[in-house]
């Protein structure tokens, strides 16, 4: 299989160190690890946010040879972070995330993301949750074939969370690809794969239900999982060893 | 939107046709008695002075849009930043101590002093900095670029510095030539040019820094090439004209009511309504008291400085509620 995504010895600095990451076509991946562990500085290398040290092919082509005039429809992505610096309107957000004007694909994503009610509305003063929708809904915009998202999930209701999962794997059954980190663990049962961060470089790259059960998770995160769900890691108490 | 830049033109060519021509009396009178003098007056006096206000007003608006969807912020414009302080003070300098001339020289020592004034904004508040910083940056490097610019015309070889340089300094398009116009206009022109085509990348900084990055352009960059477009273009006019405040600020202003708040689609209508309000502004004072002539700067800041406060306190009120 040809990947969509080719990263090889991605570096920046000491946060990300010679990782390679491969994403094959319509490919929903997740991408976890301890706070710090260099999850977000990845995802802002793929996106080219970051000019980084080794070689990104998405589709077969280098980042840096895709114009802004192509570029989103190779890839998109989403950063953390919810804020909007202007006053614009939720429908005027969704249509910057398209180089051509497309009101109609602008009402898709509107339909999609249940949007309806806020489509007029100022963007900047929604809830940060309902800011996260629009965001997403930006990105999808342009049908590209990698989509990066940082944390999509956070800030979003039970309803949300589900609903979101499964517009992304609607999206990437037609051949999207996706690279979602995500903090809640739990989540990755419904992914196609997990790749496991730590000190910026990847650790365990697993399929969810294998990752869950490995040591590379339970070390990464200083976790242990019971009969009753996960739990703190204790160091190891010398009166009680044999 | 298109019909708006449609109607907005209009207005432009009748308001530049009305400065030109307005008071038409003078002209007929003129054209009775002698058609060459009448043909004269109009492409010698009155039409430099009609470029330049349409021209300058059309840099002011444009600039101050590109600053403002730069910085993010609706009070940024070349007057706030420092650019127009700076390009005054880069004038003076060349003018009275390095005894220029020339208006092409004094055009460059414009953009020069106003490159260092908007850089030293930039350097002191940062690119996507909170408003008040911004503000406060502007205001003191505008305050230091005006200080200098007083001691170095006190201090100036030339006895009569301040009072030669008052009326310049306040903002006027009385008595400049057609060459003089050009020096203005077309390296103001071309750099509005090279503005106008990054309307799309400044609409794309309303969905921040990082997104802007991930579609292809680089926001660094981009911000290099605002700053130093912009302060081509402002100081070549204000080498010729003066430091004009507030129609960089209000133009912008209205234009984003056309595009729906788009910071980067509201580049162009910005500068055609900043054409408008400069050539308004400029027969306002032409048509004032007889024999009284009041620096088209100071009608345009006592016009816009309300506009300014109501900003201030709109956004005041959006932050506590």
């Amino acid at each position: 299989m040809t990947p969509l995504m080719e990263a090889r010895s991605v570096s920046l600095g000491t946060r990300l160190r010679r990782t390679d990451v491969l994403l094959g076509p319509g490919e929903l991946v997740a991408l976890i690890g301890p706070n710090g562990s260099g999850k977000t500085s990845l995802l802002r290398a793929l996106a080219g946010v970051e000019r980084a040290d080794g070689k990104i092919m998405v589709d077969g082509q280098s980042l840096t040879s895709v114009g802004p005039a192509r570029r989103p429809y190779i890839l998109t992505f989403v950063p953390a972070s919810r804020d909007l610096a202007w006053p614009i309107s939720v429908r005027d957000v969704i249509g910057l995330g398209l180089p051509r004007s497309d009101p109609r694909r602008v009402d898709e994503l509107i339909d999609v993301l249940e949007l309806g009610p806020l489509a007029t509305r100022r963007a900047d003063r929604l809830s940060t949750g309902e800011r996260a929708r629009v965001l997403l809904a930006r990105a999808l915009a342009p049908k590209p074939k990698l989509l990066l998202l940082d944390e999509p999930l956070s800030n979003l209701d039970p309803y949300w969370v589900l609903r979101l999962l499964e517009i992304l794997r609607e999206q990437t059954s037609s051949q999207t690809s996706a690279l979602v980190a995500l903090h809640d663990i739990d989540r990755i049962t419904e992914f196609d794969r997990a790749i496991l961060m730590d000190a910026g470089e990847v650790r365990a790259d697993l399929p969810p239900r294998e990752m869950l059960s490995s040591d590379a998770l339970a070390d990464a995160f200083r976790i242990d999982r019971d009969a009753s769900g996960w739990r703190l890691r204790r160091p190891a108490d010398p009166r009680s060893s044999p | 939107m298109k019909g708006w830049i449609f109607l907005l033109a209009a207005m432009l060519l009748t308001a530049a046709l009305a400065h030109l021509l307005i008071p038409v009396g003078p002209i007929f009178e003129l054209h009775r008695a002698s058609p060459e003098t009448a043909s004269l007056l109009l492409s010698q006096i009155r039409l430099p002075r009609t470029l330049l206000a349409l021209g300058y007003g059309g840099v002011l608006g444009m600039t101050g849009a590109a600053l403002q969807a730069m910085f993010g912020n609706p009070l940024a414009s070349p007057d706030i930043t420092g650019s127009s302080s700076g390009a005054a003070l880069g004038a003076v300098f060349g003018s009275y101590w390095l005894g220029m001339t020339g208006p092409l020289a004094l055009a460059f020592s414009g953009a020069l002093g106003a490159l260092a004034a908007l850089g030293l904004v930039v350097g002191l508040a940062g690119r996507r900095s909170d408003a008040s910083v911004l503000l406060l940056a502007g205001v003191a490097v505008s305050l230091l670029a005006g200080a200098a610019t007083s001691l170095l015309l006190a201090l100036a070889p030339s006895p009569f510095a301040f009072y030669d340089s008052f009326d310049w300094l306040m903002g006027s398009f009385v008595d400049r030539s057609l060459p003089q116009a050009a020096v203005a206009l077309v390296p103001a022109a071309a750099s509005c040019a090279l503005l106008a085509a990054r309307a799309r990348p400044l609409d794309l900084l309303a969905l921040g820094e990082e997104v802007t990055a991930s579609l292809g352009y680089d926001p660094r960059r981009l911000a290099i090439h605002v700053i130093v477009l912009t302060s081509i273009a402002v100081g070549a006019c204000v080498s010729v004209c003066g430091a004009i405040g507030f129609v960089g600020l209000i133009a912008p202003y209205v234009a984003r009511r056309i595009t729906r708040g788009h910071p980067g689609q509201a580049l162009l209508p910005a500068a055609i309504i900043g054409g408008i309000l400069l050539l308004l502004a400029d027969l306002a004072v032409r048509l004032g008291p007889p024999g009284r002539i009041v620096p088209v700067g100071i009608v345009t800041t006592v016009l816009g400085a309300p506009l300014f406060i109501w900003i201030v306190v709109t956004m005041q009120r959006r932050v506590t509620s």
